[in-house]
C-alpha cells in the first residue's frame, strides 16, 4: 500500500512537471459472482434415469454403421423428407461423412427447412424457380455443418456450403436430451435445492453460441438449459458432443455480464485455489496447497504424523528441448488460468483421488492437471503434477507429460523444488554405505550407486526421522520408463529468496547438462549443507516417443464412436521418499 | 492407481493441426504469442508506392482532413541500404529468432532466401518484441512483449520504448515509461500496443504494466517524438490496441480494453493531448470464436476502422491457433460513431 502512494505521489510530480493532466477512465465495477461456477464430476448415466439420452445413444451407434453414417431427422413432411434422402445420398458428399481412412464421423441431420426467397443467393437462384429444402448437418468430429441446398422438383443438390466452427440450431430430440441431463444432475439439483424436472428447462435450445461454440476449450456442441429462481437463473451447460454436464452457475435474471462458457465456469473453479491456500489433513498427513502463477500446485508446510517434514514443495518449470533443431525449445511454466506468468494452465481445481496398490487402498493423491487450450494437437502440452501421500509415510512427487509437443525429437525436464522443513543431512550410496555430502552439489544419473534396498540417497532429519530416497528407474509400475534425472542439495537461504516465493523462468529450454538452473544456487565455493536446512532440486529427464507400439510423453487424436478422443501415453517421473523404520 | 479420467477432448484431428502448422517452416516455429499473432508488419510494399502524407505538423484540428493518420510513414533508408525491395517485411513473431528481422516475401507470400534475411546485432538485446510502428522519418519503435516465458524479456524491462534508427538500424532505448505500481509476479506485461499519428509527430503506447487480478494500473501514454518527452493520456485503464483517427468533429484516439470487450475514445487536440473525457464507442460482446476476446489491434482506413481480436488473460498461454477474428466498421460522418459492416 506505502509503495502504491509513492507511485501516486510521484505520478502527481511528474503531471505536475510537464503540465498535461491525464484522462481518468470511467470506473467500471466487476460483480464477482456470489455463487462460483461448480463443476461437474464425471459420472455414468444410469439408463433408468436417462431414459431419452440411452435411446440416443443407441440410434449414434446405428447410424454409426449406416450407410451414409448419419443420423437421419425424424418427423418430416414429404417433402422434407425427400430433400434429406437426396442430399444424404449425394455422392460428392460421401466422404464429407468419414475420414480419409473411411472411418465414420458423428454426422446428424439438425434441420431440414424450406428455402424462402429471401435466403436465395446467386448460387441457389435456381430456387425461385423450384421447391428447394437446406438440410443442415452437423459433423461433431470436426465441429462443422454441412449445409446442403436441395432442389426437390428435380431431386437434385445445388450447392453444398461447408460451414467451420459453425454449429446448426439443434433439433427437438437433442434439447429434450439436454434437458435430460441437466435436471438429473447432482450439481443442478445441489444448485437448486430440490431435483427439477426437465419442464423446468428452459432455453434448452439457445446455443451458447453465436457465431462459434462457447464451450471453447473442448470445441464441443453445447447448450445451456437454464432453471429459473426468482431473480436469479441457473446455467447448467451441457456437452453434446460428450453428452455430460460441463457445469452450473448462477446468473442474475436481466443482469448483463460476461456469457456463462465452459472456459469461464473453469476459471472461475480454479481460481480460488489461485487466491487462497487450502488445508488439507488427511491419513496422518497435514498440508496446504496452492495453485501458483508459476510454480504449478505448491504443497506447504507438510507433516506427517504431526512432524514436519516439507517446508514446500512445487513445479518450477518444464524444459523442453528438440534435439533435431539446435537451440529450438521451451521454457513452460504451469500455473493459474488468468493473471500468470504461466504458459500452460490449469483448466479444472486439484482433484484427490486414492493410491491403489493390489487393489488395496494404501494412499492418497492430489493432482493437478494443466494443458494448452489445442491439446493433443502439435505445439500443444498437457503435463500432469501429483503429490502421493501413503498411509505408511512414504511420499513422492510425480510429474508427467502427456505430450504432445511440437515434435518426436523432444525431451522434457521438469524441474522440481523440495525444501525441508527441518535441518538435516543428505548422504548418497557409494556401492558400500551412505556417504554424507557436506557440501552443496549436484549428481547426475551416470555416477549414482544403488543401496540393496534400490534406494540411492538418505535424508536423516534432526527431529530423528529418515527417508531414502529412490530416483525413477522405473521401478514405480507406473509406466515410466527411468528419470536420468539430476539432483541437487543446496543450502536454504530464506533471506536470499532462492526459489521458496513463486520463481521466474529458472533456465532456458534446450541446455542438454546439468545446468538447468538449479545448479546457479550452489555458491562458489559450495555451502556446507550438513545439518542445516537444505532444498533439494530434482530433474528429470524424459524422452518423447512415437513409435506406435511404445509411446512415451505423447499423445494422439483418434477418431472413437464418431468423434475425435485424445489417446495419452505419459511419462511419469519423480523420486520415492521412504520412511527409514526400525533404525 | 485410481486416476480421474478426462475432460475435455480436443477434437481437432492431428492430420488438419499439420496442414494449418506447416504453411511455413516447422510447426514448432507456429508456435504463438497471442499478442504477437500477426505482427508482421509494415509491408513495405505499400510504403514503397511512395504515399506520404505532406501536411506534417502544421495542421490543426479543425484542418485535419477526416481519416487515418499513419499514411506519412517511411521506408527506413537501411532497408534499401540491405538490398531489400518492396516486398519486405519487419516480423517481430519469427520466433526462431529472438526480436525482429527483416525479410524479403516472395510472390506466394513465403519468406525468400534472397537477400537473406537480415536481424542488425541489437535487435535482440530486448528480448521479444511488439508490432513494430514505423513513422515518418522511417524509425522503427516496439516495446518488450514476452513470448512463452519471461527469460528474455524481465519485468523490469516491460515498459521501455525501444527505438531503431532508420539510417543504422540500431535498436536503442527512447524511454522507460513511468508505472503506476510496481511489476508483479501475475502479470507478465508492460507495453501491449503502440501506434503513430502524422500529424502529431506523436507515438501512443498501451501499458498494463504493474496492473493486477483486482486493480487497474494499465497507462497510456504519449510520446512527443519531437522532444521524446511522455506524457499521460489516460490512466487507470488497462488498454490493448491503441489507434488515432480524424473523425468529424476532430481527432480522438480510440483504445480497446485489455479487460472488456469493448472501445473507448478521447478527444485530442492539436497538439496530440487528451482533452475531455472518454466515451464508449463499441461493444463486440459475443463476437469472435470465443466471444469474450479484445481488442489487440485498431487500424483506421479513410472511413474504416478494423479491428483484430483475440482471446486475452493475462498469461504466457501460447497457442497454435489463436482464431484471430477481424472486425470491420465504417465511420459515420453525421452522428461521428463507428456501425459494424457486415
Amino acid at each position: 500500500m506505502q509503495r502504491s502512494v509513492l507511485y501516486r505521489l510521484l505520478l502527481l510530480m511528474m503531471l505536475s512537471a510537464c503540465g498535461t493532466t491525464p484522462a481518468q477512465h470511467p470506473t467500471t465495477t466487476s460483480v464477482a459472482a456470489e455463487t462460483p461456477a461448480i463443476l461437474a464430476a464425471e459420472i455414468t448415466p444410469e439408463a433408468q434415469n436417462y431414459p431419452l439420452l440411452t435411446a440416443y445413444q443407441q440410434v449414434i451407434n446405428q447410424a454409426l454403421t449406416a450407410t451414409p453414417p448419419v443420423l437421419t431427422l425424424g418427423s418430416l413432411d414429404s417433402q422434407q423428407a425427400m430433400a434429406q434422402i437426396v442430399a444424404l445420398n449425394e455422392p460428392k458428399l460421401q466422404s464429407q461423412f468419414v475420414d480419409q481412412t473411411g472411418t465414420p464421423f458423428r454426422n446428424e441431420v439438425f434441420g431440414v427447412v424450406p428455402v424462402r426467397e429471401s435466403d436465395i443467393i446467386e448460387a441457389t437462384a435456381a430456387c425461385l424457380q423450384v421447391s428447394c429444402y437446406r438440410v443442415e448437418v452437423y459433423n461433431f468430429a470436426l465441429n462443422l455443418t454441412l449445409a446442403i441446398t436441395v432442389d426437390v422438383s428435380n431431386q437434385k443438390v445445388i450447392v453444398v456450403e461447408r460451414l467451420a466452427n459453425s454449429q446448426p440450431d439443434i433439433p427437438e430430440y437433442l434439447t429434450a436430451v439436454a434437458r435430460e441431463i441437466a435436471s438429473n444432475a447432482a450439481e443442478v439439483e445441489q444448485a437448486l435445492g430440490y431435483k427439477p424436472t426437465s419442464d423446468q428447462a428452459v432455453m434448452a435450445n439457445t446455443k451458447t453460441a453465436l457465431n462459434a461454440t462457447r464451450c471453447e476449450r473442448s470445441i464441443h456442441l453445447c447448450v445451456a438449459p437454464t432453471f429459473v429462481a426468482g431473480e436469479r437463473a441457473l446455467w447448467a451447460i451441457v456437452d453434446l458432443t460428450d453428452t455430460r454436464l460441463v457445469g452450473v452457475r448462477w446468473t442474475n435474471v436481466g443482469a448483463t455480464g460476461p456469457a456463462v462458457t465452459e472456459k469461464g465456469m473453469q476459471n472461475e473453479a480454479v481460481l480460488k485455489y489461485c487466491d487462497h491456500t487450502t488445508r488439507l489433513e488427511r491419513d496422518g498427513w497435514a498440508f496446504d496447497y496452492m495453485l501458483t502463477s508459476s510454480d504449478g500446485l505448491r504443497i506447504s508446510d507438510v507433516s506427517y504424523q504431526g512432524k514436519p517434514l516439507f517446508k514446500s514443495a512445487k513445479l518450477v518449470d518444464w524444459h523442453v528441448n528438440y534435439s533435431e533443431r539446435d537451440g529450438f525449445g521451451y521454457s513452460d511454466a504451469v500455473g493459474c488460468p488468468y493473471f500468470s506468468q504461466a504458459a500452460v494452465i490449469a483448466v479444472e481445481p486439484p482433484m484427490i483421488g486414492e493410491i491403489r496398490e493390489n487393489d488395496q487402498v494404501v494412499g492418497f493423491q492430489l493432482v493437478q492437471e494443466f494443458w494448452s487450450e489445442l491439446w493433443p494437437e502439435p505445439c500443444n502440452y498437457y503435463y500432469e503434477q501429483a503429490f502421493y501421500f501413503y498411509f505408511d509415510g512414504r511420499f513422492r512427487p510425480a510429474i508427467a507429460s502427456v505430450g504432445r509437443g511440437c515434435g518426436d525429437d523432444g525431451t522434457y525436464r521438469p524441474v522440481t523444488r523440495i525444501s525441508l522443513a527441518e535441518t538435516g543431512t543428505i548422504s548418497a550410496w557409494n556401492g558400500t554405505q551412505w556417504q554424507a555430502w557436506q557440501t552443496e552439489q549436484l549428481q547426475g544419473a551416470d555416477t549414482r550407486q544403488i543401496n540393496p534396498d534400490g534406494a540411492e540417497y538418505r535424508l536423516d532429519l534432526a527431529n530423528g526421522e529418515s527417508y531414502t530416497i529412490a530416483t525413477g528407474r522405473g521401478q514405480f509400475d507406473d509406466g515410466g520408463r527411468g528419470d536420468q534425472a539430476y539432483v541437487y542439495a543446496t543450502l536454504d537461504h530464506p533471506e536470499r529468496d532462492e526459489g521458496e516465493s513463486d520463481m521466474v523462468t529458472i533456465g532456458p529450454c534446450c541446455n542438454t547438462d546439468a545446468n538447468q538452473g538449479p545448479e546457479q544456487f550452489i555458491d562458489n565455493p559450495p555451502e556446507s549443507i550438513s545439518n542445516q536446512h537444505i532444498v533439494l532440486w530434482y530433474v528429470a529427464q524424459l524422452k518423447n516417443d512415437d513409435t506406435p507400439g511404445s509411446q512415451y510423453c505423447w499423445a494422439e487424436s483418434v477418431l472413437r464412436r464418431g468423434v475425435y478422443i485424445p489417446e495419452e501415453y505419459p511419462c511419469w517421473s519423480g523420486p520415492l521418499f521412504q520412511p527409514v523404520r526400525g533404525k | 492407481m485410481s486416476r480421474r479420467k478426462k475432460r475435455p477432448t480436443s477434437a481437432q484431428p492431428v492430420a488438419k493441426a499439420s496442414q494449418i502448422a506447416s504453411t511455413k517452416a516447422t510447426k514448432a516455429q507456429h508456435r504463438r504469442s497471442l499478442l504477437a499473432v500477426g505482427s508482421v508488419l509494415a509491408v513495405l510494399s505499400v510504403l514503397g508506392l511512395g504515399l506520404w502524407w505532406v501536411n506534417r505538423s502544421s495542421a490543426t484540428a479543425s484542418n485535419f482532413p477526416v481519416g487515418e493518420v499513419t499514411s506519412c510513414k517511411q521506408i527506413p533508408p537501411f532497408a534499401q541500404a540491405q538490398g531489400f525491395g518492396v516486398n519486405a517485411v519487419l516480423d517481430t513473431q519469427a520466433r526462431r529468432v529472438r526480436g525482429m528481422v527483416m525479410y524479403d516475401l516472395t510472390s506466394d507470400g513465403q519468406e525468400a532466401s534472397q537477400p537473406a534475411p537480415y536481424q542488425h546485432p541489437s535487435w535482440s538485446k530486448a528480448g521479444y518484441l511488439s508490432s513494430p510502428i514505423l513513422d515518418r522519418d522511417g524509425a522503427i519503435y516496439v516495446g518488450a512483449v514476452p513470448w512463452v516465458s519471461i527469460l528474455y524479456n524481465p519485468p523490469a524491462a516491460a515498459n521501455k520504448v525501444y527505438r531503431i534508427d532508420p539510417r543504422t538500424a540500431e535498436l536503442s532505448e527512447l524511454l522507460d515509461l513511468p508505472t503506476a505500481a510496481p511489476a508483479n509476479n501475475t502479470n507478465p506485461y508492460g507495453i501491449l500496443a503502440l501506434n503513430y499519428d502524422c500529424n502529431t509527430h506523436s507515438l501512443y503506447v498501451s501499458s498494463v504494466l504493474g496492473s493486477t487480478k483486482d486493480q487497474q494500473f494499465g497507462r497510456i501514454f504519449r510520446v512527443d517524438l519531437a522532444t521524446n518527452k511522455a506524457s499521460i493520456v489516460i490512466d487507470g485503464v488497462d488498454s490493448f490496441g491503441i489507434g488515432v483517427y480524424n473523425g468529424n468533429t476532430g481527432k480522438r484516439l480510440y483504445y480497446a480494453l485489455a479487460r472488456q470487450p469493448q472501445i473507448y475514445s478521447i478527444a485530442l487536440d492539436n497538439q496530440g493531448n487528451p482533452t475531455g473525457q472518454p466515451r464508449q464507442e463499441i461493444d463486440f460482446s459475443g463476437q469472435g470464436y470465443h466471444g469474450d476476446e479484445r481488442g489487440r489491434r485498431i487500424s483506421f482506413g479513410d472511413a474504416t476502422m478494423q479491428v483484430r481480436i483475440v482471446q486475452f488473460d493475462y498469461t504466457l498461454t501460447a497457442v497454435t491457433n489463436p482464431n484471430e477474428t477481424t472486425l470491420s466498421y465504417r465511420y459515420n460522418p453525421q452522428t461521428d460513431s463507428w456501425q459494424a459492416e457486415p
